[in-house]
């Protein structure tokens, strides 16, 4: 059976001449996994939205969706609301209620059924979801992964037949977003729910996939199986966000069949048994920009301690990166080194007053009602920032309508208007995509050049291990574990990049992609 | 362990509605004595005694605050003990504002052990049983005014490293006007979410996990039967010119009993549950 | 919120500066010096005791014809104040200077007979439309406190019942 069908689709937002999406064809079946992926701006969100009624946005539209062989346009109101569930991006935002119970069952209620049937299907959701122990919680207090796992079990409890999920993890960290991948894949399997979902980050969600649809410019590029779509697509963009595995294969030009997970990638790298190694790109500098010794912190007073003898020394013009999970006290850190709050016992010191704290969410930064007036507040000579971010012909939006990647480039440049000697980065590459992300990474990497000390606390590890010049392990309130870049990834077991885990045991040292591939034709030219 | 609160919210709406306009209303000492005693067991029953005591102090404070300023604005009754500017100071205004203090310290005692009993859920549940959008909307802006406080707090921290050539009210309403345009924006957010899940559908149900038990249909019961009983045999006091007590007869006397174990009922209910746990915990 | 709680403090003590206390012997023992003039009081609640029926209130004559003595500059309001307190009757007023206002006498306040209800004077017939405390007394003066039920009109009052 075929849930839904969609013919000729074309789509073209008000006031704009390109279009979103044109001439789509595409068939889902029942209870089939279909990822969908290209770079941001490509179509994603916007083909997803066509999919449920009261989602769909404004605009010229030809062609036809069908669903489940009716047009998906006269689908009657509660049926739409109750067979097609969507899950957007942003965790907090889509909670609509104050406690957990409530938000799952606030679906349930719009539907009107009957108090009893509420309270039952309330109840297995929540225990499908692992929801118990949160079950009287306050909703605000949750975490993002179970905001998001919440969503999902309030989406679930109407008994969908399909979910519609645009990068529902992307604000996630990577064992949350791990964590909810699995549940979805459970769904799946469990129910035969069919579920469509967009992502950007594709390591962990790529073997769950039964086809892949690639989208460029609103367009189908190809869609297959996930191991065809590893053979088939050309060299683009989108080929870059493929697992590392993935990707190796594609360079090896293998004859075997192409290996999805780590663990089928091991296959293609064992026959390399050589011990060629990227060597250690070591720092030689002796000016220490700030230094933490010995730092107790806690926000309140009979609180538990948040930092327990942190020491940390920080070198000028390095790029260091803090990793760790949630809750470990990298937000905390930064506060830390800026300022807003202060440690009850041990010593930071700070050599220059010029600091500057990017905040999570970069919105943040922003007051005014346009970039330039935000700018103009702070220094009157942004003019020479703005030409080299290229941020010159956004200076009179709005910055809420900025997109991720602008919106970082932009929260960056305002940043440096205050010439700031030490950067502090709170998640910067969250919801971005892997394009987003380079962009980015070479830019902070620009300024380390010219000097600029840069701390980032991030659970990205693939771009720590890209950009950072040292890394460190926040676990527990200190730093457990710290060493140059290379070497920490290598020497961790669990705790590292795709590629360190695919490469450990036959290249040392190699634990990015690039890394991969410099030993891999190195090996390949003797 | 909590017992008395797990009763259905609108059997523990009425009861304290009960108490409250009772204790308020009525100008019997007698009354208010038996109904600031129930309130304060009970609210040292679910507080800790420990609690309770120490807002003694306070509430003390304001019953003689009340007493000693009553006599001051009112001069009428017929012994007076001192005069200031002609104007008689008298006992039965003292005696009348006692009581007015003790009408207003036992309806706050039973105010207190009712804010502890009736949280979110309940009102949600009670907003809920008005009208079910009410209810939404209660629930929404618990869920909203604690993400509006922590987005501000963490727009005014991201604003730090800007300060220094604004003004502070500059910087204050600067970083409040953000917080609404990022509301509004997450309102839309919201509002997809809401419609993707079917909100607006006519007939919308409610959810609550309370149900009315027949053990809330014989509490209420017994409540409302005791309370007829007092309202019905209810005498007051006189207290102008000549305070004149209330007249005892069968049915005035059968009136205080019924109040006296009305106001008890969950201080009863709670030792009552205690006692039980602990038999049952022993015959393990 | 220290702040708070001092001036909690300080203005009652304040407001209680400017009174004069005396205790309820001291005050009934107090005599004016007997001066040539004299004015009569009457207070007279007849109309209290048709409105409430049964009331214990029988005798509509708190005061009649009572002769007070006063001073030159002496005020309606002081008359009422001296006859009351040789005859120990209890009254309340409210207010200073001009604009004192008598709302009980003998336990009988305002509003105990309606919404209409309370207490009016008159001078040698005529009603006064200021406050007690604004109108001289002279030799001779006939005082009448009347309980109104309706305003003044009940009592003969033209200027206010209407």
């Amino acid at each position: 059976m075929e849930d839904f069908r969609i013919e000729n689709l074309s789509f073209k937002y008000p006031k704009s001449d390109e279009y979103a999406l044109s001439d789509i064809k595409l068939c889902v079946k029942s209870g089939e996994f279909l990822l969908v992926i290209g770079e941001s701006g490509s179509g994603k969100t916007t083909l997803l939205r066509m999919l449920k009624n009261e989602l769909r946005p404004h605009g010229e539209m030809s062609g036809e969706i069908l669903f489940r062989g009716n047009n998906i346009a006269s689908l009657d109101e509660r049926e739409s609301a109750k067979r097609i569930g969507f899950i957007m991006q942003d965790p907090d935002s889509q909670i609509v209620s104050d406690r957990v119970y409530s938000e799952i069952s606030f679906g349930l209620e719009n539907l009107g059924l009957e108090k009893e049937v509420i309270r039952a299907r309330v109840a297995e959701f929540a225990s499908y979801f692992g929801l118990n122990a949160e079950f009287e919680r306050s909703t605000v207090t949750l975490s993002g992964g179970q905001k998001q796992l919440l969503n999902l079990a309030s989406v679930m409890a109407m008994e969908p037949d399909v979910i519609v999920l645009d990068e529902p993890t992307s604000q996630l960290d990577p064992i949350a977003a791990v964590e909810f991948l699995d549940a979805l894949k459970r769904l799946n399997d469990d129910f035969g729910v069919t579920i469509i979902i967009a992502e950007h980050h594709l390591e962990n969600i790529y073997k769950y996939a039964d086809r892949v649809l690639c989208m460029e410019n609103g367009s189908v590029r190809l869609c297959d199986s996930p191991r065809e779509v590893v053979r088939k697509l050309e060299d683009c963009k989108i080929a870059y966000t493929l697992p590392v595995s993935a990707r190796l294969y594609r360079e090896l030009n293998d004859k075997l069949n192409p290996p999805l997970t780590i663990k089928e990638g091991r296959e293609l790298i064992r026959k390399f048994k050589n011990d060629y190694y990227i060597s250690q790109k070591e720092l030689k500098n002796e000016n220490i920009a700030f230094s933490c010794r010995e730092v107790w912190f806690r926000y309140e007073k009979n609180s538990a301690d948040i930092l327990k003898g942190f020491s940390l020394k920080v070198y000028r013009g390095e790029f260091y990166s803090v990793v760790g999970e949630n809750g470990c006290g990298k937000s905390t850190l930064l506060k830390l080194l800026n300022g807003s709050v202060k440690q009850y016992r041990g010593r930071v010191k700070q050599e220059s007053a010029a600091v500057a704290y990017l905040p999570q969410n970069p919105k943040n930064l922003f007051v005014k009602d346009t970039l330039e007036d935000d700018f103009k507040s702070v220094d009157n000579s942004y003019m020479e920032l703005c030409r080299r971010f290229n941020l010159q012909n956004l200076l009179n939006r709005h910055p809420y309508d900025l997109s991720g990647g602008e919106l970082e480039r932009t929260a960056l440049c305002k940043l440096l208007l205050t010439k700031p000697e030490v950067l502090l980065l709170d998640e910067p590459t969250k919801g971005l995509d892997a394009f987003k992300k380079q962009e980015l990474g070479k830019l902070l990497r620009e300024l380390s050049g010219e000097g600029i000390t840069i701390v980032c606390v991030t659970h990205d590890l693939d771009f720590a291990a890209e950009f950072a010049d040292r890394c460190g392990l926040l676990f527990d309130g200190e730093i457990t574990s710290e060493n140059f870049t290379n070497a920490f990834f290598t020497n961790n077991s669990f705790y590292t990049t795709s590629s360190a885990k695919l490469s450990k045991g036959v290249f040392r040292n190699a634990v990015t992609y690039g890394d991969l591939l410099e030993c891999v034709k190195a090996v390949d030219r003797r | 362990m909590n017992t008395f609160r797990n009763l259905h919210p609108l059997t523990l709406l009425c009861y304290f509605a009960f108490m409250i306009v009772f204790s308020v209303f009525n100008f019997n000492p007698i009354y208010l004595a038996l109904s600031l005693f129930g309130a304060v067991m009970y609210a040292a029953v679910i507080q800790g005694a420990g609690v309770v005591l120490r807002s003694f102090v306070g509430y003390f404070a304001m019953f003689l605050l009340i007493a000693v300023t009553n006599p001051l604005f009112s001069h009428n009754g017929a012994t007076a003990l001192f005069f200031i500017n002609d104007n008689r100071v008298t006992l039965e205004a003292l005696v009348y504002g006692a009581v007015l203090g003790l009408a207003i310290v036992a309806a706050l005692y039973w105010f207190r052990s009712f804010n502890e009993v009736f949280d979110s859920e309940k009102y949600r549940f009670i907003f809920g049983r008005i009208s079910p959008g009410l209810g939404l909307v209660f629930s929404m802006i618990l869920r909203f005014v604690p993400e509006l406080v922590r987005s501000f707090r963490d727009i005014k921290s991201a604003q730090r490293a800007f300060g220094s050539n604004q003004g502070r009210v500059k910087r204050y309403l600067g970083s409040f006007s953000a917080v609404i345009t990022q509301s509004l924006e997450n309102g839309v957010i919201t509002s997809d979410s809401m419609n993707a899940r079917g909100f607006g559908l006519k007939h919308r149900g409610l959810y609550s996990r309370f149900r009315f038990t027949l053990y809330d249909g014989v509490y209420l019961g017994v409540a409302a039967v005791l309370f007829s009983i007092a309202c019905i045999g209810a005498r007051g006091f006189e207290y102008y010119p000549y305070i004149k007590p209330m007249e005892f007869s069968a049915m005035s006397i059968l009136s205080v009993c019924a109040f006296g174990a009305l106001s008890l009922i969950p201080f009863i209910f709670e030792v009552k549950e205690g006692i039980k746990w602990r038999i049952s915990v022993s015959r393990i | 919120m220290k702040r708070f709680f001092a001036a909690l403090l300080i203005i009652p003590v304040a407001l209680f500066c400017g009174c004069s206390v005396k205790s309820a012997d001291e005050y009934y023992k107090e005599t004016e010096a007997k001066t040539k003039s004299v004015v009569t009081v009457s207070v007279n609640c007849e109309k209290a005791i048709e409105y409430q029926h049964d009331g214990e209130r029988v005798n509509p004559d708190i005061l009649k014809n009572y002769e007070v003595s006063f001073k030159d500059g002496d005020t309606v309001f002081d008359a009422l104040k001296t006859a009351c307190k040789n005859n120990k009757l209890q009254f309340e007023y409210n207010g200073s200077g001009d604009a004192v206002y008598i709302k009980g006498i003998d336990y009988l306040y305002e509003f105990e007979c309606g919404d209409l209800s309370g207490w009016e004077f008159s001078v040698n017939g005529e009603f006064p439309s200021v406050g007690c405390n604004a109108v001289k007394l002279s030799e001779g003066d006939e005082i009448k406190w009347l309980y109104t039920c309706d305003l003044g009109a009940d009592i003969g009052n033209k200027y206010k019942g209407n």
